[in-house]
């Protein structure tokens, strides 16, 4: 009989147990015998047993039940007009539309947006006020609700939002009126305005008369 | 009495639409997980993660039940993570700003990463190994996530991912090689 030391994939197999028994247990027995296999098999033990803690590491994050039936039944509904844009894109759409962003408190004398965001909203019912607005929503996620009103709507929007003591920021977008197809926009940050290009992005236009309100949500923190 | 996902998926479709929330609430922390070591970006993982719940509602009533509903709710998140990555690839970030008047302030939007009760066995381990693991080629990734975070079956890892056990058995040895390889350069093994 040669002495035949284990392929990784037979060590790999006999810690999935896919093996027949007779394969497992000439592997077990070489396994006693020989220190150099043994020695494979444990680091490999290791790399997968390092690999399956992440199964226990504690991830938080919001609850999606509500959100997902919020947006399914929008669309179903087709009052509104839903625009699927992935998270990615509607960032680049937001820094697009950084030009002048004017923020919504609760009152207008307050300018209060370090104090904690709490406002607590009933999404459904959001999606209905902007509904009645003739306004659409452009993109949900649990933290805000990106919505497109007509500008004419501006201070009935504002009105309803304000009454609700619903948290909000209002998005104008003199960046758009500037040609999109010169893909350069200009980002507002602390250390000035920065103009970016922006090398290749799916432009989604916002029509000349809409603004973008943000309308935030702190919802619940949901811990597994 | 616990109600089978078939049960609960008939309902919907049916229109009991809020019934679906039994559904996302049994599997969202496995898919969550998933999409987020696909990406190791807990941002990206919230919207992703909520587009396939979207997509799975949408797609609902052309499930054939002729595979567990989970195998097919997990081949939906798979190939999600996969089409995505080729999108995003093309895109970079840029932070939101906001302005109040001539105040400059970011918005802070919540971080659930903040929460206290997020702990974690040994924080720098933990990081080379989300590190390595998204650097892997993207198909040992998807399979080690799903074999060996996940804990699923050979049998249902060649359904979710259309390929046979064979290739499962081999896809599943290569990835193992190379992580482990890459975890003992890293000095964990
Ligand atoms: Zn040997």
């Amino acid at each position: 009989m040669t002495f035949k030391h284990l392929k990784f994939e037979e060590l790999s197999d006999l810690i999935d147990n896919v093996l027949v028994e007779e394969e497992r247990e000439y592997y077990l027995a070489h396994l006693s015998q020989c220190k150099d296999c043994k020695k494979e098999y444990e680091s490999l033990l290791k790399s997968i047993s390092l690999i399956s803690s992440l199964n226990k590491e504690n991830l938080a994050f919001p609850d999606f039940s509500q959100s997902t039936i919020i947006i399914y039944k929008s669309r179903e509904k087709k009052k509104l007009l839903f625009k699927v844009i992935p998270a990615i894109a509607a960032s680049v759409i937001m820094v697009v539309g950084i030009g002048f962003v004017k923020v919504g408190t609760f009152n207008k004398s307050s300018s209060n947006l370090s104090g904690k965001l709490t406002a607590n909203y009933d999404a459904q019912r959001i999606t209905e006020d902007i509904d009645s607005l003739k306004g659409k929503i452009v993109h949900v996620n649990q933290s805000y609700i990106d919505t497109e009103l007509d500008k004419g709507m501006l201070t009935k929007a504002e009105n309803l939002l304000n009454n609700k003591n619903i948290k909000h920021a209002i998005i104008i977008n003199p960046a758009i009126s500037r040609n999109p197809l010169e893909k350069i926009v200009d980002d507002v940050s602390s250390s000035g305005i920065k103009r970016t290009i922006i090398k290749d992005y799916d432009f989604i236009p916002l029509e000349n008369k809409q603004i973008r309100i943000r309308i935030f949500n702190y919802s619940n923190l949901k811990t597994e | 009495m616990s109600v089978n996902d078939i049960e609960i998926v008939n309902r919907v479709i049916e229109g009991n639409i809020e019934q679906f929330s039994l559904i996302i609430k049994k599997y969202q922390n496995m898919v969550f997980r998933y999409v987020y070591y696909q990406f190791n970006n807990y941002d990206e993982a919230l919207d992703i993660t909520q587009d396939i719940f979207i997509t799975v509602m949408e797609a609902l009533k052309s499930f054939r039940q002729e595979s567990k509903f989970s195998t097919w709710l997990y081949s939906i998140m798979v190939n999600h993570c996969k089409n995505y990555r080729k999108k995003s690839s093309k895109y970079s970030l840029v932070p939101l700003k906001i302005i109040k008047q001539e105040d400059e302030i970011d918005i802070q939007l919540q971080d659930y990463r903040e929460n206290p009760e997020t702990k974690v066995i040994n924080e720098d381990t933990i990081f080379i190994i989300k590190d390595e693991i998204a650097k892997l080629p993207e198909d040992f990734r998807e399979i080690l996530t799903l074999r060996d975070i996940d804990g699923l079956s050979y049998n249902e890892i060649s359904d979710i991912l259309n390929i046979n056990l064979s290739n499962v058995k081999v896809r599943i040895h290569r990835g193992r090689e190379y992580l482990k390889n890459r975890l003992h350069a890293r000095g964990l093994i």
